[in-house]
């Protein structure tokens, strides 16, 4: 049967499996939800539905079309990696000058321009939706075992709270055909994700693309990547606790 | 010959996105070569496009001509698989909510859209009208908000929303068909 669920009840129980309610239409209507077994019945065919959608595979677009459309746009055939030199320069001597920390020595591959705009993506995006995670928490014991649930292997989540950088939840960015878990912390008003890569990536200097300070560093398993629009000097700070805490874990 | 900063500009805002872009056009055409030719098409569109575009998102921007191309293609070489709404009577509309509640009634579970296969599902969503189909596939697939699905097919936020609740419903009706 078709439950009889009047179009407004309807279309409240669309945006509440869709996340579009606030928190206090959310809390009303989670209390009708559960008194009315026809609006439940409801519930449960849209989310029943959304998982078999979510579930279809997709088909891949061909891996030559990315340099077709390159072709055909007259722009360049091939991607060009250019970090800038000055910015290279810099981390060298950053790298000497923190000679404890072999993981800011400079690599001479690079983390390819395409992941970084990836990422780069991905953080705009997330600071652009209504939350900016997957799962909100705070508490870094929420969120580690939920990676860990989701990606083969979970990154170190560093409480960095007395730095100045609240933990605000984690998701699950997609990179190529990979998922990767990127960590997300509040800054002011700003917020800084934390991507951790598989470690077969390379770590690259600090760079600035398109108003977003990216830095990464390497450790344990991973290569982290950071992005914010916070300036460079704090990101740095926040690279230093973000290494100094994971070490303590 | 167009400046380097144009092409800087298209490898950061639609590069990063033409999976997606593909998945859409996937979606909304059908298979996987008119695909091809729409993200193609949408490429050169967008490429010409970004200089004098003022991009906020690049990722809604970037689906946005995909979503156009894809009609604009759609209207070209298939005009009857799009079914504007404005065309849709109102008796053709109860119609095909009726069709949808009718289906619906012939399952006693919830559970026969758990137990569809996979390739049932897929034919479901692909023979939903284009303009139902394009709003699941933002919601569900792209998982993009209310917000941004509004954006991207130039609709208002409550017929995205009206929409989407019938497509789901029509499909909630069509699966549950499947396993009598």
């Amino acid at each position: 049967m078709t439950p009889s669920v009047l179009y407004n009840d309807d279309l409240t129980l669309q945006a509440y499996c869709d996340g579009e309610l606030d928190a206090v239409a959310a809390g009303a209507f989670e209390q009708r939800l559960a008194a009315d077994p026809d609006l439940q019945r409801r519930y449960d065919q849209v989310l029943a539905l959304r998982a078999r959608l979510r579930g279809l595979s997709e088909d891949a677009p061909p891996s030559d079309l990315a340099a077709r459309i390159r072709a055909t746009a007259g722009a360049r055939a091939e991607p060009q990696h250019h970090w800038p030199w000055r910015a290279m320069a810099a981390c060298l001597v950053i790298g000497i000058l923190a000679g404890s920390t072999p993981m800011w020595l400079i690599q001479h591959d690079r983390l390819s321009d395409q992941t970084a705009s990836v990422i780069i993506g991905n953080h705009i995006r997330g600071a652009l939706a209504p939350q900016s995670f997957d799962v909100a928490s705070s508490d870094r014991h929420t969120i580690k075992p939920w990676f860990a649930a989701r990606v083969a292997e979970s990154p170190k989540v560093p409480d960095l709270a007395q730095a100045g950088f609240v933990l605000a939840g984690g998701r699950i960015d997609v990179i190529g055909q990979t998922p990767v878990p990127t960590i997300v912390y509040k800054h002011a008003a700003h917020i800084v994700s934390v991507t951790a890569l598989p470690q077969r990536e390379t770590v690259a200097p600090d760079t600035t693309i398109a108003g977003y300070h990216l830095r990464s560093w390497r450790d344990g398993g991973f290569v982290y990547v950071a992005v914010s629009d916070i300036p460079e000097s704090d990101l740095a700070a926040f690279a230093q606790a973000f290494i100094a805490e994971a070490r303590q874990l | 010959m167009r400046n380097s900063d144009d092409h800087a500009l298209f490898d950061e805002v639609f590069l990063p996105h033409l999976q997606e872009a593909y998945r859409l056009a996937r979606w909304l055409t059908g298979n996987a070569s008119d695909a091809e030719d729409v993200v193609q098409d949408a490429a050169m569109r967008a490429f010409r496009a970004i200089g004098a575009a003022d991009v906020i998102n690049p990722r809604a921007w970037s689906l946005t001509i995909v979503r156009n191309t894809a009609y604009s293609w759609l209207m070209k070489n298939r005009p009857k698989d799009v079914v504007f709404a404005e065309d849709l009577g109102d008796a053709d509309r109860r119609s095909l909510d009726h069709i949808a509640a009718e289906r619906h009634g012939a399952t006693p579970e919830d559970a026969a859209i758990l137990n569809a296969t996979a390739e049932e599902v897929r034919k479901a969503l692909a023979a939903l009208p284009a303009l139902f189909r394009e709003i699941v596939v933002l919601r569900e697939m792209h998982e993009l908000s209310y917000r941004e699905i509004a954006a991207v097919t130039n609709l208002p936020i409550g017929t995205v929303m009206s929409r989407l609740s019938r497509a789901r419903q029509m499909l909630i009706g069509a699966l549950g068909q499947v396993r009598p």
